[in-house]
């Protein structure tokens, strides 16, 4: 008997899941990198404007490492994995471009996150 | 615009603080019907995926149609949208009975405070109302005195709240059933009000996107509220 055969197998992700779960993640990381943009521009100027970059940047940096461990890891159901990575590449820019008015002239180019 | 992000955070912070009181309180651990973790994550996702879509596609489809360019959310579009994916997802998965209450505290106050956000950010927002003569009109910056009509909507979302929390206590089980078509309801109708004072561009007759919206949403709540009870049994 090997020593590992005591152990519980880990979890295996439908292939469907797999893929839905790196759409998201992959997502998330071009916005997190959108984002990592904005603050390196703002870093100089608007001081709230990039600490508020840069807390957008760190939660969405935080969810998709731990997401993507996870993952590897198979610690965590693929649904729970997707939910988390969905957050970091949707409901977290949602929230990041703060007010009504995203982008309120495309002449002026994006305003950063308000 | 910083003013309105700041607010749309304390909006979020106070959002999840009452729905994690609310849910302490009434040992709600997920929505009615849902008690498999895989569906609610997936519900959850479905949620995410509608209310970004409706916010989005239906702010900006607004902008465009009052002739502005850019790209904008909206309340009643994210609304529109999630509760689209909801019932999609509930339809499929077999889930037959409301699921919104969970979640209706927490929008409440994320309307109420969010739009003390927009009021505050002034022109730039595109929220504001139509010129008036009113005592308590707002200038803007523009010199012109406006309905401030986020205000409204704020207060509106406000007196539901104290109204929900005072008849939860009393009738659970009414607003487990019915509450969050309750919600929709005076949500979108006085939405439709408000946006006879607001400054878009009519698309059919007198009535704006969101008007439209608004009697969707009213027309989705009373159908459910007439079906509700059927799902009681």
């Amino acid at each position: 008997m090997m020593p590992d055969d005591n152990l519980p197998s880990p979890a295996k992700f439908s292939l469907a899941g797999s893929f839905f779960f790196w759409i998201f993640w992959l997502s998330g990381a071009a916005l997190c990198l959108l984002f990592g943009i904005f603050l390196f521009i703002t870093a100089t100027g608007a001081s709230v404007v990039a600490v508020w970059n840069l807390l957008i940047v760190l939660a969405q940096c935080l969810l998709l490492t731990k997401s993507a461990h996870y993952f590897h890891t198979r610690e965590k159901p693929v649904s729970e994995l997707m939910l988390w990575a969905a957050f970091a590449g949707i409901a977290m820019p949602l929230i990041a471009f703060g007010g009504c008015a995203v982008i309120n002239d495309m002449g002026n180019g994006v305003r950063f996150a308000g | 615009m910083t003013i309105h992000f700041l607010f749309d955070l304390l909006a979020m912070t106070a959002s999840v603080m009452v729905s994690m009181w609310f849910r302490r309180r009434y040992q709600l651990s997920h929505p009615a019907g849902i008690t498999q973790p895989a569906k609610y994550h997936y519900y959850l996702i479905a949620l995410l995926l509608g209310l970004a879509a409706g916010s989005t596609l239906f702010g900006t489809l607004n902008l465009h149609l009052s002739g502005q360019h850019g790209l904008a959310k909206s309340m009643t579009g994210g609304i529109v949208g999630a509760i689209f994916a909801a019932e999609l997802y509930k339809y499929f998965s077999g889930i037959r009975q409301s699921t919104g209450l969970y979640f209706m505290p927490g929008l409440i106050v994320l309307i109420a405070v969010g739009r003390i956000g927009c009021f505050y950010a002034g022109l730039p927002d595109y929220t504001y109302g139509v010129k008036t003569a009113l005592p308590w009109g707002v200038d803007f910056g523009d010199g012109i005195y406006r309905h401030p009509v986020q205000l409204y909507e704020s207060l509106a979302m406000l007196l539901f709240l104290i109204f929900f929390l005072k008849s939860h206590a009393q009738n659970p089980t009414f607003w487990q059933q019915r509450g969050f078509y309750l919600f929709v309801l005076v949500y979108a109708t006085q939405r439709f009000c408000w946006e006879f004072i607001k400054p878009y561009t009519p698309v059919y007759s007198q009535l704006n996107l969101f008007h439209l919206l608004s009697l969707c949403l009213i027309a989705y709540a009373l159908i459910m509220l007439k079906r509700s009870p059927a799902h009681a049994a």
